[in-house]
């Protein structure tokens, strides 16, 4: 497998295009071809370098990817719809494996969402189980919740500071969606939305877009502070951790490795380095409490320490592991298709140093989870 | 790259599931659960010899692959789900091949599932000013049917020949959604309902559920060597300038469409022609686009088509077998698991365990799915 490089990262503003209110109206296409675009002047290459398309959307119905393609130029290279939920990381994957093998030389993945408001309709999940009306997405992360608080006595407080933490970050992000920190009271004092979920405890629906050329390292223009991807993982659920779509089904007997234990595990093995090399990570939270878990599942930090560690500073900017500093899902907003591919951007901008105020100083190795329907989690390693 | 085998296939008959009229109600995952379960069986495998999975769905939604694995077990492997509208499930058979060829993996599954609703479906593929206006897919064929009408002086009629010999193949197929249907005849497609001025009501595919699913594997991986069915090469194009997003040609001198892409493409990687060809599958989610579908990939000239059909070239016994399992037309129309049934029913034929349908000696196929995007996808498999 040759190496793989990321030669150029594009995104939009996440946030509300809907027209409403004195904003903008845009489609997620022309999200997507914006931020296409964006990768291609980054990355100083032309759309007809591009062999092959890799992308998705949650809500956009068919053809995603085309569509946002169309915006730009067609072409008639290969372009596949990933139709994976929150991870376009699947589609980066797909990617990067194309130009790993020396199939394609430049990949383009894409990932754009234009969301409607309220709770989202969860079609991962079996009929019977939508019919019965356990697919609501925040009671599902709400149950998960409570076993945690049972399992090792973390209180709401904690979930609280998850939310204060991210939105510390976003600020710092010209392209998170809230640019206003909240405090813990804030957060507590928020509508309930699923017990013990307040409505700040919960990411926001947001709109955007993001996209990724990777290369082989002879198409890079430059290769100062050149990224790689060390290492990119895609899991699905194990018996007992998972029935299709939630952790409604968690076995209190089983003991398997859940898609994002098995997930960290292949990727320490396959890029060959451990958890405490990572110089910034990008956790995935569409709730704040599962900041918490998945932080432990990933290896960080030993189960039940992520409350204790976050209140003290570690995953803060300056901290010891500065986690999600581009406000993570809950600072950033969740535009579903777009997140995962953000996630890796984000990790970029850090490795090349280019993310401004909310630079960790000499990151030089970073790591993004990305989740998405299924369930599944992709994990991504990059460094400088 | 290296060689890559087809272990096993598995079908489910497609055909109506919904529980109405006496007919049996079986969910989404329920259906692709089983031709995983057929082809597992058919490769002689174990479920936990497959290392990574492309499933596909049109209509299903999100994570429905995972849906129909996790009936069979959970041993969280890669499971990705792809949407390239018909042409979904080929697609994920490319990704998988993809994978084994160059030694990503050694077993690879694809597998492609659909329940659709009944009636017109939606085509969210188009944009939404479009949509808002009314347009809708037969809508979009007919345009392009006259068209093609205009250039090759094709009639009705010769659309009628294409339903005809598509349902006399289909009732041979215990798979297809017309098995022991009657014949038609051409009167019959002449005179069903009109869709979309020109095409009629039998001149357009069922709409149908069902699921279909192959096994990929490196040749030391295969548990049995004897008639060993490889995959030649496989491509994959969309649309250039002058096309839009649904494949609807608006610049008069332009580009090759994404099918004549798709198709130069892979003729160039096979190092074979059209003419080496025993056996071949084209698409027609409507009549007339089988017309237009042999003419681009290259089995005839263009304006020739019509002519053939009538002379029963592209029958089972003619010199050039098209769609033997009886097509879109014959067999339905389950989107998300079209493209795999195309390259199933070549796999059969080439294993010469297709039944009545048997083309004899065939040891070369092609077959060409396209889906909205648009998308064309081709294949091809050799003995």
């Amino acid at each position: 497998m040759r190496e793989v490089f990321i030669a150029g990262v594009g995104l939009t503003k996440f946030g509300r295009y809907d027209g409403k209110k004195g904003r903008p109206r845009k489609l997620y296409p022309d999200l997507g071809g914006e931020a296409i675009a964006k990768a291609l002047k980054y990355a100083d290459m032309e759309w007809k370098e591009v062999e092959a398309a890799f992308g998705g959307t949650y809500y956009g119905g068919l053809g995603g990817t085309h569509q946002c393609v169309a915006k730009v130029g067609l072409t008639g290279i290969p372009i596949a719809n990933v139709f994976s939920g929150h991870s376009s990381e699947a589609a980066l994957r797909l990617a990067y494996t194309r130009v790993a093998l020396g199939v394609h030389d430049i990949v383009l993945a894409v990932g754009a969402e234009t969301l409607p408001s309220g709770l989202l309709d969860n079609q991962s999940m079996p009929v019977w189980m939508r019919m019965m009306g356990l697919d609501v997405i925040p009671a599902e992360t709400a149950c998960h919740a409570v076993r945690y608080m049972k399992d090792f006595g973390a209180s709401l407080e904690d979930f609280a500071r998850v939310t204060v933490m991210e939105r510390k970050h976003a600020v710092l992000n010209p392209n998170a969606m809230f640019q206003k920190e909240v405090t813990q009271d804030e957060v507590l004092q928020s509508r309930m939305i699923a017990t013990p979920l307040t409505l700040l405890m919960n990411c926001a629906n947001a709109d955007g877009a993001a996209a990724i050329i990777v290369c082989c390292r002879n198409k890079l223009r430059s290769q100062t502070k050149a990224v790689t991807i060390a290492s990119i993982i895609q899991t699905s659920a194990t018996y007992g951790t998972a029935f299709s779509g939630g952790s409604l089904s968690l076995s209190t007997k089983l003991k398997n490795p859940d898609s994002v234990e098995l997930a960290a595990k292949q990727t320490w093995e396959t890029s060959g380095y451990g958890p405490g090399e990572m110089d910034v990570i990008q956790i995935y939270d569409p709730f704040s409490p599962s900041f918490l878990w998945n932080v432990e599942k990933c290896g960080f930090c030993k189960p039940g320490e992520a409350p204790r560690l976050l209140k003290e500073g570690y995953f803060e900017i300056g901290g010891k592991i500065p986690a999600n500093t581009d406000g993570g899902i809950m600072g950033r907003g969740h535009p579903t298709g777009a997140t995962g591919i953000a996630q890796v951007a984000e990790i970029f901008f850090q490795l090349r140093e280019e993310a401004g105020p909310r630079q960790v100083k000499g990151a030089k190795i970073g790591f993004a989870q990305g989740g998405g329907a299924g369930p599944q989690t992709v994990i991504t390693v990059l460094k400088r | 790259m290296r060689e890559v085998a087809i272990a096993g296939v598995g079908l489910v008959k497609f055909g109506r599931y919904d529980g109405q009229k006496g007919r049996p109600y079986r969910e989404i995952y329920e259906l692709g659960a089983e031709a995983i379960t057929k082809a597992l069986k058919y490769a002689d495998m174990e479920w936990k010899e497959i290392q990574v999975a492309y499933g596909a769905s049109m209509f299903g939604g999100l994570g429905v692959p995972n849906q129909c694995t996790s009936r069979i077990g959970m041993p969280g492997i890669p499971i990705t789900t792809l949407e390239g509208a018909c042409s979904s499930s080929q697609q994920a058979f490319r990704q998988a091949y993809y994978d084994v060829a160059n030694g990503l993996y050694d077993v690879a599954l694809a597998f492609g599932t659909e329940k659709i609703p009944p009636g017109l479906i939606a085509d969210t593929l188009a944009p939404v000013w479009m949509l808002m206006m009314g347009f809708n897919l037969p809508g979009m064929y007919a345009i392009e049917t006259r068209r093609y009408m205009e250039e090759s002086g094709a009639t009705e009629e010769d659309f009628a020949w294409v339903a005809v010999m598509e349902r006399k193949n289909a009732i041979m197929n215990p798979n297809a959604f017309w098995y022991q249907a009657p014949e038609l005849t051409i009167e019959e497609v002449l005179n069903s309902r009109e869709v979309a001025t020109p095409i009629r009501f039998l001149m357009a595919c069922a709409n149908a559920d069902g699921a279909s699913a192959a096994i990929v594997c490196s040749k030391e991986k295969l548990k049995s060597k004897s008639r060993m069915v490889t995959v030649v090469a496989s491509s994959h194009a969309t649309a250039s300038y002058g096309y839009d997003n649904l494949g609807i040609k608006i610049r008069e001198k332009g580009n090759p469409t994404c099918t004549e892409l798709a198709c130069k493409q892979v003729w160039e990687a096979s190092g074979y022609g059209p003419e080496d060809m025993d056996v071949i599958q084209l698409y027609e989610a409507m009549a007339p686009s089988f017309l237009w579908d042999a003419e681009q990939c290259g089995f005839c000239k263009p304006g020739e088509a019509a002519k053939l059909v009538r002379e029963g070239y592209f029958e089972i016994n003619g010199k050039k077998p098209a769609n033997t399992d009886g097509g879109l037309l014959g067999r339905g129309h389950p989107t998300g698991a079209t493209g795999l049934a195309q390259v199933i029913e070549l796999f059969l034929q080439l294993r010469e365990e297709a039944g009545p349908r048997q083309v004899p000696g065939a040891k070369i196929g092609f077959c060409h799915c396209s889906g909205g995007g648009p998308n064309g996808v081709c294949h091809i498999l050799k003995r």
